[in-house]
């Protein structure tokens, strides 16, 4: 059973979540706690800004591991901002962490990289067994589909990256843009930075040349004197201001000059100062854009708007995936007996074929005794078909049915005589290999944590 | 002998406007003056210039025929007259790019005042495949104005989601607009080099104008899509236009062409307009 023990940006504020943030060495120390832990079977722990989470897989008593995990985490009488999730709605909390829908930012991807890393750290310290590995597997197929499903992880969900972003509708790429960046600011030098690593070449114009210098340095551009402000405004391709000048630096007229010398070639205004540095009315001018700080705002507000919208598909993957895993599940709980079969079975052939290859079939070479055995394996194979499938079925449906079978199977090949007798390797691999389900090995990395 | 003479200067005529008019298309297009070609354009039109002023002396003080006698000979002269003036003013400012519809033009009235009232022998003399290639061109040039039109407009859409800041990170994602905007003149571009060989060519076919009708109508608005078209590659260098302008032109051109489409099918199909 998985049981979710955590905190987040939804049950704890920052000043409490901050205390419980654990480093990597803290990670490895609770991991081996937990592990030690007679009601936790398997551990995996994440640590984000935003959330604390301990995943396990439990026996039956749930309250005793939760009691466990609090006092390894310790966070007694603080339970409040916990959250305790177990069964089917520890599976669905862990499937929308992984597809990002319990993220402060919907849509952010680096909540995956941490899961991922949290996954891989349990592993290698030996905390991962069969239930996570397959749990976990399955929340990062959940967050695959959503990303390729879904465009909730699309669009610009801050200032400067939603300036990039725009500023690529109008120019598609930056390679020989020239930006010039008027004054300072972290936020300005940010978009600079941005731009100028996308290959846009860089000048930076202030009242005090050394200052634009110093940040123009920064950045790798050209420091430029503010008197040089109308040769920049015919230069430039992208605008960004963002000076303390109580009033307008770049007026309307002042523009419809620059224009004139610009022969219609675009320009992107980033305004970033407040007050304003840039006339508003600039914006009716023919090839002229002119964005905010309030205009750049609202972009990012519909984005975040538009993953909303998007989370909805989110959602419905999750719920198709939490299903599926579901059917996986008790599909799996007639394992034991599907293997007791082939076994048994199995078992009973290969004994007889030893024994008439010992026999009257003893002058066979070995390439017909390869043969003879291929042969005996696929009627094996061919005969456990039905039954198997029978069993599988009933255990999708969850009916009486499922009871009876397992029964009458064991009694008609009498299989708890002879399931310790005859149980192998090969006759467990021969179930995985007719397995229509995931049954990837428990050490082995899943193929979505490669990828 | 007297009339091979006066067909010779006539002939002559033509390739020197063809090479000006390819010449100046290439200034246009590639923006470089210094090609073998673009330098080529200049000289290549006080030749056509030359030509065609001894072609109208020649028919006029050796064949007898007055200038101005009929309204073909006198667009002749008309043209003889604009190109003499654009080679003038030329010279001293930077209306040299304007070659690229002057040059076409003069070959288009001179190859008219020629066929408009052309006997049917001088006709038939045409080769049977010019005729295609005028048909083919035009509608080249016609494909090309509509692919600009459909560029132009996802400028507009564009622009108009920029200005009004409507624009949204999710969902269909147009080109960027410096892409648009280059993919609006390239197409312009593209469209007018075939549009002007139809013009060129279907001046041969200027007898059929005179019929009036459906063929007059289709030949004036072909003229106004050569124009407008001409029009805006030539205006938007000189004037340094913004896309805008461009995408809306590019939208006229592609109105117009599919109207001279629409005006083709009709006349080859008489029934069909009803």
């Amino acid at each position: 059973m998985i049981l979710v023990v955590g905190m987040s940006h939804r049950t704890a504020p920052l000043a409490v979540r901050e205390r419980f943030a654990l480093t990597e060495e803290a990670r490895c120390l609770l991991l081996s706690e937990l592990q030690a832990s007679d009601c936790i079977e398997e551990v995996l722990v994440v640590s984000t800004c935003n959330r604390v989470e301990v995943i396990t897989a439990v026996g039956a008593d749930l309250e005793s591991a939760t009691g466990d995990i609090f006092a390894a985490l310790g966070a007694s009488g603080m339970e409040q901002h916990f959250y305790v999730h177990s069964e089917q709605d520890a599976l669905r909390h862990l499937f929308r962490v992984a597809a990002s829908l319990d993220s402060l930012v919907v849509g952010e991807a680096q909540i995956l990289g941490q899961l991922k890393a949290g996954f891989e750290q349990a592993r290698t310290v030996g905390t991962i067994g069969p239930a996570l590995h397959r749990a976990v597997s399955r929340a990062f197929r959940v967050a695959k589909r959503v990303r390729t499903e879904t465009t909730l992880g699309a669009g610009q969900v801050s200032v400067p990256s939603v300036a990039l972003e725009l500023a690529s509708q109008i120019f598609g790429e930056f390679k020989g843009c020239a930006v010039v960046l008027v004054g300072s600011g972290d936020m300005a030098e940010t978009i600079a930075r941005l731009l100028h690593q996308s290959g846009a070449k860089l000048s930076v114009l202030g009242r005090n040349l050394q200052r634009a210098r110093e940040v123009a340095q920064r950045a790798d551009g050209e420091g430029r004197s503010f008197a040089e402000l109308d040769a920049a405004l015919v230069d430039a391709d992208i605008l960004i201001t963002s000076t303390s000048a109580p009033h307008f630096v770049i007026e309307r007229e002042r523009m419809k000059r620059a224009l004139r010398a610009r022969r219609g070639r675009s320009l992107f205004i980033i305004d970033v100062a407040v007050p304003r540095d840039v006339e508003p009315s600039i914006n009716e001018l023919d090839s002229v854009y002119l964005y905010n700080v309030d205009d750049l705002s609202s972009v990012v507000s519909r984005s975040l708007a538009d993953r909303q919208r998007e989370a909805s598909g989110a959602e419905r993957v999750v719920a198709e995936e939490l299903l599926a895993f579901g059917r996986w599940a008790e599909a799996q709980s007639v394992t034991p007996v599907v293997r007791a079969l082939h076994s048994r079975v199995e078992g009973v052939l290969v004994a007889e074929l030893e024994r008439t290859l010992r026999g009257r079939l003893r002058h066979l070479g070995e390439s017909d005794r390869a043969a003879l055995q291929k042969m005996m394996e696929a009627a094996a194979n061919k005969l456990l078909h039905a039954p198997t499938a029978a069993l599988r079925r009933a255990a999708l449906e969850r009916g009486d049915e499922l009871d009876t079978l397992t029964q009458w199977t064991g009694e008609l090949y009498s299989l708890d005589e002879s399931a310790d007798a005859v149980e192998s390797a090969d006759a467990v691999d021969a179930v995985d290999a007719a397995d229509a389900v995931d049954s990837a090995p428990t050490t082995a990395l899943p193929e979505d944590l490669k990828s | 002998m007297v009339h091979d003479f006066a067909t010779l200067l006539f002939a002559l005529g033509i390739v020197s406007y063809a090479l000006a008019a390819l010449g100046y298309y290439v200034a246009l297009s590639q923006r470089e003056a210094n090609l073998p070609l673009s330098r080529a354009a200049q000289p290549a039109l006080v030749a056509a210039c030359v030509l065609h002023a001894a072609h109208i002396a020649w028919l006029s003080l050796v064949l007898r025929r007055c200038p101005v006698a009929t309204v073909e000979f006198a667009l002749s002269l008309v043209a003889l007259v604009m190109v003499g003036g654009f080679l003038a003013l030329a010279r001293r400012s930077p209306l040299g790019v304007l070659g690229v519809i002057v040059a076409p033009l003069g070959l288009v009235l001179l190859v008219a005042a020629e066929f408009i009232h052309a006997p049917a022998e001088a006709v038939s003399r045409v080769p049977a495949g010019l005729l295609a290639l005028h048909v083919t061109v035009n509608l080249l040039g016609v494909g090309a104005f509509l692919l600009a039109a459909i560029a132009g407009l996802g400028y507009l859409v564009q622009v108009r989601r920029l200005k009004t800041k409507r624009t949204r990170l999710l969902g269909v994602r147009l080109p960027g607009l410096n892409t648009l905007e280059s993919a609006v003149h390239r197409l312009l571009l593209a469209g007018f080099a075939p549009l002007t060989v139809g013009v060129m060519t279907g001046a041969v076919f200027a007898h059929r104008v005179t019929s009036g009708g459906p063929e007059l109508l289709r030949a004036a608005l072909s003229y106004s899509l050569w124009l407008v078209a001409g029009g805006l590659v030539v205006l938007g260098r000189l004037l340094g236009w913004s896309g805008r302008r461009y995408a809306a032109g590019a939208l006229v051109c592609a109105l117009l062409g599919l109207a001279i489409v629409l005006l083709y099918g009709l006349s080859s199909h008489p029934g069909a307009g009803g």
